[in-house]
């Protein structure tokens, strides 16, 4: 889900974003975590990853916005932290 | 043109049942796995080789009896033309796929046929202009190519499992709109396709000379002249001899550099790195503390990377899809000097500028003009030396290995301008320029004499060293002494610092040699 990063093509229609996906297993690493955060682009990451689940094929709870000082919310941390790293696309299409 | 409900399901059922897929790979028919899909032929043995069938060896048994009646209806009922006498069967999982292709047209007729058994599939069309057409195709469905849809698009199958499908005509043929609001998607089966062509005996005379292989001019490559050249130059020799050799280059690739490690481990814990071209994904996992991803040209070399759970995808380097200012470093390997004209390697530079955030800092290895340096032969050019006497000397068995030979034998920083080697480099540099002819092909392991070169790959069957690493392609496909030549634009002294100084927003942080390399360190003002 580094697909938060990715060009402005996809910000704008992240509903038309659709995949499969699949889950591996990351360790947790603040120093990674943190300063990845505020690029986080907050109008894309969610609606992604709703499209994904309203397609039934993974339900993932998404924090919807930034966090007042996430740097020390460990439970925050950890949902960002499995949405952008553990879960992956493996496929989609952007028309 | 497709047409629908060509056989019945009855017929269906029976042609599948036909093909056996026998795991003995010796089986006469001449069955392959090839990397997403597998195949069987029949008539004439198709070789992926060189993308022709052998005319005078036809296969005994010619087409099975079954396909020979049903050809004989679609005849009488005016599908088709002419009697094929190939026939090429191909298996494709969810997730398999066919590159984009046009079928030789020296080697078959203008009509192909292919019969969609099993499961549906979505196939892209390609025109040269760039425009593309998604073409479903349902199952039971029968594919005529004739004219331009054989000779100049080209047709191919996008290895996914899922395809974006029209909604309302689920199952029925035509073309896939954007129309988002009646898009939905489409899981896919296996699907086996049954391909009919006639092996053509005279020269092909079409009239799209530009994609005709009887009608090419035999020339060598030569110096591109224009933009369009250049991307003709770059597609031919630098992405489709990479797609081809992937397998054998990433077994050669496995020690990083120590200089490009000293960089991406003084970059601060959880910075976001691209690495643009990375090939076998090496310095993707050297900084565990650093987030990196990478991409390149060749979809084969970023499958080994996802097969070694790196990220990956594929792009051009001139085309990232990464937001601008998203990255705090990148670094470009080897990669720029693969760009074959002046514009087209200072655009790549401006395109990695791109994705840096104010501040953040890129690495950029080029191949250098001068292998010797210091009066201190590169590792290049040693390599030499220690192999004489040996008969084969290719490329790929050094770069990366002897680092850990010698260590640091010659790297040194350079001072900025280095008056003695520049006046004798830009004499060099300048008769360059004016290069208007062939490419000349590179000798491996000796002095460049031109800028703007062909490096011979000598191409081994096996990989041999590197076990985790599959043979890419065809299994077999390649005799062990295929050569493939790989354009490069090797830099002269100040060369790539001149380029870099063409960009507005960057200032040159470090400049240095390495082994045979010019590198720079560029920070984003």
């Amino acid at each position: 889900m580094m697909c938060a990063l990715v060009e402005e093509d996809f910000l704008q229609h992240p509903q038309r974003l659709a995949s499969p996906r699949e889950v591996t297993e990351v360790l947790v690493n603040p120093d990674i975590m943190v300063p990845m955060i505020p690029k986080v682009e907050w109008l894309a990451l969610p609606e992604a990853a709703d499209t994904t689940s309203r397609l039934q094929l993974y339900l993932v709870e998404v924090p919807k916005e930034l966090l007042e000082g996430y740097q020390n919310k460990e439970t925050f941390l950890k949902k960002m932290h499995h949405v952008l790293l553990e879960v992956d696309m493996l496929e989609g299409t952007l028309q | 043109m497709v047409v629908e409900e060509i056989i019945s399901s009855e017929d269906e059922k029976m042609l599948l049942e036909s093909v056996i897929w026998s795991e003995d790979a010796d089986d006469q028919n001449f069955q392959k796995s090839l990397k997403r899909r597998r195949v069987k032929h029949f008539g004439y043995e198709f070789h992926y080789e060189n993308n022709n069938v052998d005319k005078d060896k036809p296969l005994p048994g010619g087409l099975p009896d079954i396909c020979d009646s049903i050809l004989e209806k679609w005849l009488k009922k005016g599908y088709i033309k002419y009697k094929p006498d190939q026939l090429t069967i191909n298996q494709y999982e969810p997730g398999h796929g066919i590159p984009a292709h046009i079928d030789t047209h020296s080697a078959f007729e203008d009509e192909i046929i292919s019969l969609s058994l099993g499961s549906e599939v979505v196939m892209d069309f390609k025109h040269p202009d760039g425009v593309t057409v998604q073409v479903m195709l349902p199952c039971r469905s029968l594919l005529v190519m004739t004219g331009e849809s054989r000779y100049l698009w080209t047709h191919g199958i996008t290895p996914r499992k899922f395809d974006t499908i029209q909604a309302s005509e689920h199952y029925k043929s035509g073309i896939i709109t954007s129309d988002i609001g009646d898009l939905t998607l489409s899981k896919r089966g296996i699907r086996t396709s049954f391909t009919f062509r006639k092996v053509r005996h005279t020269p092909c005379n079409c009239s799209y000379s530009s994609v005709c292989d009887s009608q090419r001019k035999e020339t060598p490559p030569s110096f591109p002249k224009s933009e369009k050249e250049a991307t003709q130059l770059e597609q031919e020799y630098v992405h489709r001899v990479y797609e081809e050799i992937a397998g054998h280059f990433s077994s050669t690739r496995h020690t990083p550099w120590p200089r490009i490690v000293e960089f991406l481990k003084s970059l601060p814990n959880g910075s976001i790195v691209a690495d643009i071209g990375c090939g076998n994904g090496k310095y993707l996992g050297i900084n565990k503390e650093l987030y990196m991803i990478g991409c390149d040209r060749s979809p084969n070399l970023v499958d080994i990377c996802r097969e070694r759970q790196l990220q990956a995808f594929v792009c051009d380097a001139l085309a990232i899809p990464f937001r601008t200012g998203s990255c705090d470093a990148c670094i470009s390997i080897a990669v720029i000097h693969h760009f074959a004209t002046a514009e087209r390697r200072v655009a790549a530079l401006q395109e990695l500028v791109r994705l840096l955030r104010p501040g953040g800092k890129a690495l950029i290895y080029v191949w250098a003009m001068e292998q010797e340096y210091n009066n201190q032969k590169s590792k290049y050019l040693k390599e030499n030396r220690i192999n004489q006497g040996k008969k084969e000397i290719s490329d790929t068995s050094t770069r990366g290995q002897l680092v850990e030979q010698m260590p640091d034998v010659n790297n040194q920083d350079l001072a900025f301008s280095m008056p003695s080697i520049n006046v004798f480099q830009e004499e060099e540099c300048n008769s360059r320029k004016v290069t208007n002819s062939e490419l000349p092909i590179h000798t491996n392991r000796t002095t460049f004499h031109s800028q703007d070169v062909l490096v011979p790959w000598h191409l081994k069957g096996n990989p041999g060293k590197d076990k985790s690493v599959e043979p890419f392609g065809p299994v077999g496909s390649h005799d062990p002494g295929s050569v493939f030549h790989r354009y490069y634009h090797v830099f002269c002294a100040g060369e790539l610092e001149a380029a870099c100084q063409t960009l507005s927003n960057v200032s040159i942080l470090q400049s240095y040699y390495d082994q045979g390399n010019w590198c720079v360190i560029l920070q984003k003002i």
